[in-house]
């Protein structure tokens, strides 16, 4: 129900070519899927029945303040900020009303070409504040795999046909672009990569209409301090500049 | 890395008729790391070759440190094959990367070895989490029941027997710890948890003490209307530090036990029923539903952990003792690109190792190619019936008695091609030195599993000392297993294989 009040509104002003679906509730994975036989990472949305695989283009995922956490007090968690700073963490475990984010190799052609494992990268990250991916192991010791302050690219492996959860942290609200690449060698010998931009919004409303104070767009020499809301500048800076620099496009479609 | 063998061949081809197997006796001059490399190598190689190792015969290849010779012998090579970064230490990579001719080819067998069919095991780093990663979960819709997307599934802990308690928990994000089952002050209204129709969640499962363990889950549909509805229970079996295929399940019949990949004690809306429903391990093939009753949880002594300090999870008991855990989350169980380098252990490996081997020396040298590949077709059908051999051998042994105690990680390919259980180890890589706490847990995993035996490697003396000693303290036989070099008695792989599986028969098959 959430869900679906999310979507009327978020394609309510400017609606440009593409209407980017708004998930902020219920089970999502990032993951590799062959689509026309082309090596592609697509996120699984589990929210409708049966599955869609979406592209990342289309698609924002929503912490919303159900998602918002003071930091604790224990020295290990201080990678998330200041003991009592509010930061958004969308968790390992599902929570209701918390988009359930993870990541798998379980796509039957997948699970069945990629010889051993999908190496995943984080290639880069804009956005208003500090990303983080890590897991909870059983006495709670927080394993990082990510972390947006650190050099890029960073790597984690995914074993083949594997389903994994983990905890996103998020500690200011806007966009985050996090830049993914996956990278798998096939049991064919030969290798295949996809790189592509996931776009996370961390705060309540709908990414649309809050204001804009946050995200940058992606591209690479950037002047300083130009803060533009979200994709709907990036999909409409395409569609007008269309043919004259289509820079933009070429990257994010790479 | 056919690539590899196809850019050699290549350069070969270029520099002409100028290269041939030049050498002190007209041999073609070949330097591996390891005795076992050089063994395979001259096996296939036949007289055209001299093969010999860096490694001297009765070293460590994870320690061994090359000297200034090495690296011109490496100089002098016209072939030198190397295994995998993990057996060999960098320092002697390097030795053979830097020093090698630049025409000699430069093998690294065991991840080109996978295009000629080697089966690779990624390396695990942390043993601990390679267990069964065991959640709960809701299947079905219910409909026939009344259920919406609001009804909630309600499942309890309502019997539990065994030696000790049972901790079902799950750490959150931020560390903090939620008991959804926990009898340590006995099974009541408060060890149940509530989940949304189609949901699964993944638990922390503690025992306190090792042994059998049955534990009876009641589901219940909750529809809003006040009422809980009750669905069937079922009763699960977990072998804890004891040897899973000598425990019967609840129901007495055969036993599934499951023991690795996902598993979700699982209460299906429609059908009513208690089942564990795991992952498929084939690709492509369905999951697969087992009742509770036939189910054995395998929660084997590589999960023993210690308490920690931490006041939060003083619930499980006195900080520093051992438990055994399945843990929530089984990721970073595997070091990301790096795999187990023993491949040698599993016999259809060293074929594939064999028949790459093959190929570049016939790149390096191809008048010989006519007596490399007859060689190398011989020494296949030799292969051929040492896996025999072994498998048959192997087979004998009764399931609950093929555990592996051994002095370092050395025996998962041996373990994953016959059938056997790697049980533990002093450490997972002798260049390092065992813990207090690994010393614990070996001595624990011994304790519960009443092996008959373990196994040092002759070639680890200095290692074997802790093994040794745990062994004579619970008077458990001491045996030998080859694992990265030959010795006196054995110079051969196939003489080293051979005595691997007598060895294991002799010291695990007989009666206690």
């Amino acid at each position: 129900m959430k869900l679906l009040a999310a979507l009327l509104l978020a394609v309510a002003p400017l609606a440009p070519t593409a209407e980017p679906v708004v998930i902020s509730n219920g089970h999502v994975d990032l993951g590799p899927k062959f689509v026309d036989n082309r090596w592609t990472v697509q996120l699984r949305d589990d929210t409708t029945d049966p599955a869609t695989w979406r592209d990342l283009d289309t698609v924002v995922l929503q912490a919303t303040s159900k998602a918002k956490v003071a930091v604790p007090e224990d020295p290990a968690y201080q990678f998330l900020g200041k003991p009592g700073q509010s930061v958004w963490v969308i968790p390992q475990v599902q929570q209701a009303g918390i988009v359930w984010p993870g990541w798998n190799t379980q796509d039957t052609e997948v699970a069945t070409r990629v010889d051993r494992e999908v190496t995943w990268s984080l290639e880069g990250v804009r956005g208003p504040g500090a990303f983080t991916l890590f897991l909870n192991s059983d006495f709670g010791k927080p394993q990082p795999v990510f972390d947006s302050r650190k050099p890029f690219p960073q790597q984690t492996g995914i074993d083949v046909n594997t389903h994994v959860h983990g905890n996103w942290t998020f500690d200011a609200q806007g966009t985050y672009l996090l830049d993914v690449a996956m990278t798998a060698k096939l049991t064919d010998g030969t290798s295949v990569s996809d790189r592509r931009t996931l776009r996370v919004y961390a705060g309540d409303g709908t990414p649309s209409t809050t204001p804009a104070e946050t995200a940058v767009i992606p591209v690479a020499a950037e002047p300083e301090g130009q803060q533009v809301e979200l994709w709907w500048f990036i999909v409409g800076a395409v569609v007008l500049v269309l043919g004259t620099t289509g820079i933009v496009l070429v990257r994010r479609r790479r | 890395m056919r690539r590899a063998v196809a850019a050699a061949l290549s350069l070969t081809l270029l520099a002409g008729c100028a290269s041939t197997a030049a050498s002190t006796d007209g041999k073609l001059n070949v330097v591996t790391t390891t005795e076992i490399l050089a063994d395979l190598v001259q096996q296939v190689g036949g007289d055209r070759v001299s093969a010999t190792s860096l490694v001297p015969p009765g070293g460590d290849p994870h320690s061994y440190e090359p000297t200034p010779a090495d690296a011109k012998r490496v100089a002098k090579a016209d072939v030198t094959f190397t295994n995998h970064l993990l057996l060999e230490p960098q320092s002697l990579i390097k030795t053979i990367d830097a020093n090698a001719d630049k025409d000699a080819p430069n093998v690294s067998l065991a991840e080109a070895a996978e295009s000629y069919g080697a089966h690779v095991i990624p390396l695990v780093e942390n043993i601990g989490l390679d267990v069964l990663w065991l959640g709960l979960r809701v299947r079905g819709t219910g409909k026939q029941r009344g259920a919406t997307r609001t009804s909630s599934v309600q499942l309890a802990a309502t019997k539990l027997d065994g030696p000790g308690q049972l901790v079902a928990y799950l750490t959150e994000s931020l560390g903090q710890p939620d008991r959804y089952f926990d009898s340590t002050d006995g099974l009541d209204k408060a060890d149940s948890t509530t989940l949304p129709p189609a949901a699964h969640t993944h638990l922390n499962w503690a025992f306190t003490k090792p042994g059998v363990y049955h534990l009876t889950l009641q589901g219940s549909l909750d529809n809003n209307d006040g009422k809980l509805q009750p669905l069937g229970q079922g009763t699960f079996t977990f072998a804890v530090g004891v040897e899973p295929h000598s425990v019967k399940p609840a129901s007495g019949g055969p036993a599934t036990v499951l023991g690795d990949g996902h598993t979700d004690l699982t209460v299906d809306l429609d059908s009513g029923q208690v089942y564990a429903y795991s992952d498929a391990h084939k690709v492509g093939a369905a999951q697969s539903q087992v009742a509770a009753g036939n189910v054995v949880i395998d929660v084997p002594n590589k999960a023993l952990v210690p308490i920690p300090e931490d006041p939060r999870f003083s619930f499980l008991g006195k900080p520093g003792t051992q438990i055994h855990q399945l843990p929530q989350a089984v990721l970073g169980k595997h070091v990301h690109g790096e795999i187990d380098p023993h491949l040698w252990e599993d016999v259809a490996n060293a074929k594939a190792y064999a028949q790459l081997m093959r190929d570049t020396l016939i790149s390096k040298d191809p008048d010989g190619k006519q007596a490399y590949e007859a060689n190398t077709k011989a020494y296949l059908s030799k292969l051929d019936e040492l896996d025999d051999y072994l498998r048959t051998t192997l087979a004998t042994i009764p399931p609950d008695r093929r555990q592996l105690i051994t002095t370092h990680d050395a025996f998962g390919y041996l373990a994953s091609a016959y059938d056997m259980t790697v049980a533990g180890f002093v450490v997972p890589n002798p260049a390092q030195e065992p813990s207090v706490e690994q010393v614990r847990k070996l001595s624990d995993t011994i304790r519960n599993l009443h092996v008959p035996a373990v196994f040092t490697e002759p070639n680890l003396a200095q290692r074997a000392s802790v093994l040794i000693q745990v062994a004579r303290d619970q008077g458990v036989q001491v045996c030998s297993l080859y694992g990265d070099a030959f010795d006196d008695h054995a110079r051969t792989y196939v003489d080293m294989m051979r005595h691997n599986a007598d060895e294991l028969k002799r010291c695990l098959g007989a009666n206690r």
